[in-house]
């Protein structure tokens, strides 16, 4: 079904919607959630607090043309969140990893970082993806939107690991440059 | 900001580079799926009992560590067998090197009986000139003429075919040096060359990868010409090795950058080097551009 029909669905207030969103997406979601939090369970209820997060904002959204953007960013938010609320011990290592890997686009005073909001935070980043190349936009985002290995990503794009983890670092360091210069960071 | 603020608003960005990037993971989607069937497995397992499926699930993974295992031990053989053949090339120049008596820096005049030996060949004394010569004066075998009349004729044709070696075309420079530089492309990589070069035409090769220079230093006759020069580290590439990965941008510039193509640098024991490239663009671009300086070569745009 196409993602038209199924954010008609939605807007209908049918059931068959959430149904439909399963069987096209339920993989996908269930995977970038399982890929974060390594945990069948948490994934699991990702998922279905995804399709639950769709069901109330569907209307008034209409993510007719991103459908699974929509739910992608909905189910990482919810993942994420699950973790923030942890114990750090209870962490899963891509959790960490990545956030260890991210923590180097950031440096010094947290205060004065905290006065980010995160649609500020957006915009700067979307700035930023788009003066990437194609090939080091996807490879950013097939790390720290998908969770993808860094060996995965390497055989996607048929380039070593080594040149994958060079890359991402450039595009860390990079996204760092960004932010100073918009002087959220000291 | 926290870095999980930054990785959730990652998630938020605009849906039309998350569509870009979704798309290559249809490569890998019969892994992720794989992984999904194999929770789906755990999940029938619990809830059916059933033990196919497990089984199954077992099955593919042994085969993937199979496969894996396969891939590494053929990488392995390959690396292997280039690391002998680079040792049988190296020793065999060592011989060849020290039959002929090689010199890095004796002066420069050499015996005529030396050259009459390689009269109309670009014999291993040819590269021991060229290292001469490199030592502080322009490379060319016209320098003949400073030398015994009787071996003027043998020189002439050393410098005919040295120029033609010095010409855009690559194959024929490669030809022209002797011992002969072998190129041959390491296993399992689009943009590895691995460049064999004998003994005989001993440079030390040290890469400053921060400002895009190259130095040469001189070694012994017995040590590799060129020196391993791994993608990822600075440190420890002068590794005793007789094989380097050179890499550089789009500009041209030399330097530890793993974000585009390797090439090699073969450097003839003359103050030209042999630039060998797996871009055609590359050694007619730069070739030329190549300085000889006080015993290193600095690369000018």
């Amino acid at each position: 079904m196409e993602d038209t029909e199924i954010v008609d669905l939605y807007l209908k207030r049918d059931e068959h919607a959430i149904k439909e969103t399963s069987v096209k997406y339920g993989v996908k979601l269930r995977s970038l959630s399982f890929r974060l939090s390594g945990s069948k369970d948490i994934s699991e209820e990702c998922e279905n607090d995804t399709y639950m997060k769709a069901w109330e904002t569907i209307p008034p959204q209409e993510p007719r043309d991103y459908l699974f953007p929509y739910l992608g960013r909905i189910i990482r938010n919810l993942t994420i969140d699950y973790f923030r609320k942890e114990n750090a011990m209870k962490r899963s290592h891509t959790y960490v990893e990545l956030s260890d890997e991210l923590s180097e686009c950031l440096s010094g005073n947290t205060d004065v970082e905290s006065d980010i909001t995160t649609e500020e935070l957006t915009e700067i980043i979307n700035d930023f993806l788009g003066s990437l190349s194609n090939e080091q936009r996807n490879i950013f985002l097939r790390r720290y939107y998908f969770f993808d290995r860094v060996s995965d990503i390497a055989k996607e794009f048929s380039i070593s690991e080594s040149k994958t983890k060079t890359m991402l670092f450039r595009i860390r360091e990079k996204l760092k440059d960004t932010l100073l210069k918009e002087g959220y960071t000291v | 900001m926290k870095s999980d603020e930054l990785l959730k608003a990652i998630g938020n960005v605009d849906a039309k580079y998350i569509n870009e990037a979704d798309k290559y993971s249809e490569t890998n989607s019969s892994e992720s799926s794989e992984s999904n069937n194999n929770i789906s497995d755990i999940t029938d397992a619990k809830t059916h009992k059933s033990a196919k499926k497990p089984v199954k699930k077992k099955t593919m993974t042994t085969f993937s560590q199979v496969y894996r295992a396969v891939l590494s031990m053929a990488a392995a053989v390959a690396l292997i067998f280039i690391f002998v053949s680079a040792l049988n090339i190296y020793k065999k120049n060592n011989s060849t090197a020290s039959s002929t008596d090689v010199a890095l820096d004796t002066g420069t005049t050499e015996d005529a009986s030396d050259e009459s030996t390689t009269d109309g060949s670009a014999g291993t004394n040819d590269s021991s000139k060229s290292i001469d010569n490199s030592l502080g004066e322009e490379f060319s075998l016209d320098t003949a003429s400073n030398e015994d009349n009787a071996t003027t004729e043998s020189s002439t044709e050393d410098a005919a075919s040295t120029d033609s070696a010095n010409s855009d075309d690559l194959d024929k420079q490669l030809s022209a040096s002797n011992p002969k530089a072998t190129v041959t492309t390491v296993a399992g990589s689009d943009y590895s060359f691995s460049v064999e070069v004998p003994s005989g035409l001993a440079y030390y090769n040290t890469l400053d990868a921060d400002n895009g220079s190259i130095k040469i230093n001189y070694l012994s006759t017995n040590d590799p010409a060129i020196i391993l020069y791994p993608d990822d580290s600075k440190e420890d590439y002068l590794q005793d090795g007789n094989v380097v990965y050179i890499t550089y941008n789009k500009d041209g510039d030399i330097k530890n950058d793993t974000e585009q193509a390797y090439d090699y640098i073969i450097f003839n024991g003359a103050n030209k080097g042999l630039i060998a490239t797996n871009r055609s663009d590359w050694s007619e671009k730069y070739a030329s551009e190549l300085e000889h300086v006080y015993g290193s070569l600095k690369l000018s745009k």
